[in-house]
């Protein structure tokens, strides 16, 4: 019997098809997998099930029965509960309130806080979650979060639950108990939708697996039936390492040195060292401090302590402008809300931090705007309709290359880069690698903060790893290994390569 | 020249196509209209409206919000007449400069002290203004003394024959104050389109963390902007008093209002980003042509208040109802594609 059912869905962004005809049925009681690369259009489809999304075109069916969902609360109605990748909790209320927020126990307005308590102990005890009922969310850990967020899903009592990369920011044994739970529930007869990008997890717990891959329906199997290289083969269609090959290069002088960083509870005593032509990642889970660190050294937030020297000399950083002065690049991890003026043109958009050398008497001379847009969309093979075309109608790919060239124009010695291929497609993740590798080669000193293994196994010379705000790895290349990163992200262990400088 | 038709987006001058067919509209249905008279006074009140909305559009460009303007024109033409009571008389000539640098001084400060309270004091923009629209109003009260003055009653006659050319006169066949508004506009254009400050604006408006990271120091230029809207409500008070020949405490109560609606109508969207003051400024010589138009029919001023609000209305719902639209032609594609393939599919098979 079929639970859900989608069919021909059709969805656009400006500048991106998200999904192009995609249908997928779902079996009633069984755990269905949901893979592909980033941007292949998983998480707009869960979001499309979840009523966050309205389709273009296509149809639902649910039970056999064609619906609209609507929003949200269509969805749940329809007995469908979505655990999103971003947490969506309200820290300052206490466990029991947020998950039975839009449901809470009590008569006239006012609300039975000792029944609500107890269903929630109840929903603890069934899900093994180590906390009170009365714990405020702000309080937790970012995994105890994503536990919450679980037994939001499930106090809805939905048939259909859809759970988008929940392990992104669990360790081993949480990603086990979260193993048990999706086993009561399908012993309960509910069917769950599992979206991972991490293939162990696929073959541990679902039963089937459809693979879209760039917003397309590539196809459906038993889980059984397949093995780790023809899961790939499916999901990524062209094999990147043929598209990109590695470049070793010499690294050269110190340009970045940090000591000591800190920030009161999420980061400490962070020192790391960075060299001319040398492209080291920072890997770790979510919520280990990666992000916060790099910020700081940008200047775009406060740390407590520590030095930033850069080319010997210690600096600092009071803010981006003088980041960008000194010489530091960044280009952020989310292009949406952070990287891109959507309604600016492209022109307008590559350069915006160095509208003062481009002036002359205070006017901005369009010319060498023209210039300084045809030198870089030509090196960087950008593609884009005129100088005037706004910069939200462009692919992400293309969006990126825009972004990485808008901090490239002010000069940087040193570039900081958060995930820099999310949400772009293989053929342009390539391209963005072969770009990183060509500037570390010209001597550039880069910083690649990635969630994705795979890319800072294929870009970098070395790595990071950082488990709560501390740095628990130091690999180099020829010691990578997906499991010893894995391990040191999770504080299971801590590694750092022989003759290594950190 | 083919090069300036390039830049010029012609799907974002809806405003000034139904400005035309308003005219002809107009034109063909009232005798009013057929009499150049109604254009030049047309444009003479939608100049100072304009000029007003110069700054305003910086301001909602960069998703902010100046509610204060009103208050602020009524303190700024009381402190004006005040000043003329005293300097015209024994200063003479001079005495008319000095106010009128006195006003455009005062005008920077007030718009910098709202700038101040946002960027500084972090207080929402809809709230600070509305804060300073009390306190600006109050003020114009205070330094009045709640009377109005006649400005043909202060200074001397060859010196009211000054404000006349002002307010009321014409060069070149067209009013002085569109002369002005015309000096006003391409100032302004030049400074949103070419300078930094411009460019800061629309990055603001886009998004303050994008900003942050391009290292656009976004406190001094959201002080800045809230200085422009003064500066160009500044000179916009200086040729409303002369074209009304008076002050009072209690005058253009409400005119912020129109002059946000005027960028709004001009297409600047309230969700920032974007902005034009060409369209801007055709979107206030629109509402004055509505108003004339209603007044040559004969309607009555409180019907009037209605059609007003009415467009103020449409004008802040055409972002929805552009979305709306904008949904629908996405959606039907997405469908004539899926369509198409299919089509093509069953071809093959």
């Amino acid at each position: 019997m079929i639970a859900i059912e989608a069919k021909n869905i059709y969805k656009s962004f400006p500048g991106i098809k998200a999904l192009d005809d995609v249908s997928i049925a779902v079996e009633k009681g069984e755990v269905h997998a949901i893979v592909g690369e980033n941007g292949a259009g998983k998480s707009t489809l869960m979001k499309i099930f979840g009523g966050l999304y309205d389709m273009d075109s296509g149809s639902i069916l649910i039970n056999g029965t064609p619906c609209e969902i609507k929003s949200i609360s269509g969805a749940l109605s329809h007995g469908i509960s979505v655990i999103y990748q971003e947490l969506n909790l309200m820290p300052s209320l206490t466990i029991a309130e947020n998950i039975f927020v839009s449901d809470l126990p009590g008569s006239l307005g006012q609300v039975n806080y000792r029944k609500l308590n107890q269903q929630t102990r109840e929903l603890m005890e069934r899900l093994s979650l180590n906390a009170k009922p009365t714990d405020l969310v702000s309080t937790l850990s970012v995994s105890q979060r994503q536990m919450v967020e679980i037994m939001k899903a499930v106090s809805h009592n939905s048939e259909i639950i859809i759970m988008d990369e929940p392990t992104a920011a669990l360790n081993n044994q949480e990603v086990d108990t979260l193993y048990n739970i999706i086993h009561k529930l399908k012993a309960e007869g509910k069917t769950i939708l599992y979206i991972s990008h991490r293939l162990r997890e696929i073959f541990d717990i679902s039963d089937r697996v459809t693979v879209l891959r760039d917003g397309r329906y590539v196809g459906t199997r038993l889980t059984s039936e397949l093995d780790e290289n023809a899961l790939v083969s499916m999901m990524v269609g062209r094999d990147i390492s043929q598209l990109y090959k590695y470049q070793p290069t010499q690294p050269g002088e110190t340009v970045l040195e940090v000591q000591n960083l800190e920030k009161e509870g999420v980061f400490s005593d962070v020192s790391f060292s960075l060299r001319e032509g040398e492209i080291v990642g920072v890997a770790g889970l979510m919520g280990c401090g990666r992000e916060e660190i790099v910020k700081s050294i940008y200047g775009l937030t406060r740390r407590d302590g520590g030095r930033v020297i850069l080319q010997g000399v210690e600096k600092d950083i009071k803010s981006p402008s003088v980041a960008i002065k000194e010489g530091i690049g960044f280009v952020t991890e989310d292009r949406k809300d952070s990287g891109i003026f959507a309604l600016m043109t492209i022109r307008e958009n590559i350069s915006v931090n160095i509208l003062r050398a481009l002036s002359r008497w205070g006017l901005i001379r369009t010319d060498m705007e023209d210039e300084l847009l045809v030198s870089y969309t030509s090196s960087m093979n950008m593609k884009y309709a005129d100088e005037m075309q706004r910069i939200m109608f462009l692919s992400g790919g293309n969006q990126q290359k825009f972004i990485l060239a808008r901090a490239l124009a002010s000069g940087c010695k040193v570039l900081i880069m958060l995930e820099p291929t999310r949400g772009i497609d293989v053929g342009a993740k390539a391209e963005i690698y072969s770009l990183l590798s060509g500037l570390a080669a010209k001597g550039m000193a880069i910083l690649v903060i990635s969630s994705e293994l795979p890319e800072i196994m294929s870009v970098c010379y070395r790595s990071l790893v950082v488990f709560q705000g501390q740095i628990t790895g130091n690999i180099l290349r020829d010691e990578m290994d997906e499991n010893l990163i894995m391990r040191c992200a999770t504080g299971n262990e801590t590694y750092f390569s022989k003759g290594a400088q950190i | 020249m083919k090069k300036f038709f390039k830049k010029i987006n012609f799907r974002e001058l809806g405003i000034l196509y139904a400005l035309i067919i308003l005219w002809v509209l107009l034109f063909a249905t009232n005798r009013t209209f057929r009499d150049a008279d109604i254009y030049i006074s047309i444009l003479r009140e939608g100049s100072i409206l304009g000029i007003c909305g110069i700054g305003m559009t910086f301001c909602i460009a960069s998703r902010h919000f100046d509610q204060s303007i009103a208050s602020m024109m009524a303190l700024l033409a009381c402190v004006y007449t005040a000043l003329l009571t005293k300097l015209a008389p024994s200063a003479g000539g001079a005495g008319i400069f000095i106010s009128f640098l006195c006003v455009m001084a005062l005008s920077v400060v007030l718009g910098a002290f709202n700038g101040f309270l946002v960027a500084k004091l972090r207080i929402p923009a809809f709230i600070a203004t509305l804060g300073t629209l009390y306190v600006y109003r109050a003020l114009a009260y205070i330094v009045s003394g709640g009377d109005p003055v006649i400005i043909n009653q202060i200074v001397s006659k060859e010196q009211y024959g000054f404000f006349r050319t002002i307010g009321m006169g014409s060069f070149l066949g067209l009013p002085v104050s569109f002369w002005i508004m015309l000096i006003c506009a391409v100032t302004g254009t030049v400074i949103l389109r070419k300078t930094k400050l411009g460019r800061h604006t629309l990055a603001i408006g886009n998004s303050v963390s994008a900003s942050r990271i391009s290292g656009i120091n976004i406190d001094r230029t959201k002080i800045y902007i809230f200085t422009l809207v003064g500066a160009f409500v500044g000179v916009g008070t200086i040729l409303n008093a002369a074209f009304l020949g008076s002050s009072n405490p209690g005058m253009s109560a409400g005119y912020e209002f129109v002059v946000i609606s005027t960028v709004v109508l001009g297409g600047t969207a309230l969700s920032g980003g974007k902005g034009s003051i060409f369209t801007s400024i055709a979107a206030s010589i629109f509402l004055v042509t509505v108003t004339a138009g209603m007044n040559a029919f004969g309607m009555d001023s409180f019907a009037q208040r209605v059609v007003q609000g009415v467009i103020l209305l449409f004008a802040f719902s055409i972002n929805g109802i552009r979305a709306a639209m904008e949904n629908r032609r996405v959606k039907s594609e997405a469908t004539k594609h899926a369509k198409a393939t299919k089509a093509s599919a069953s071809d093959n098979g």
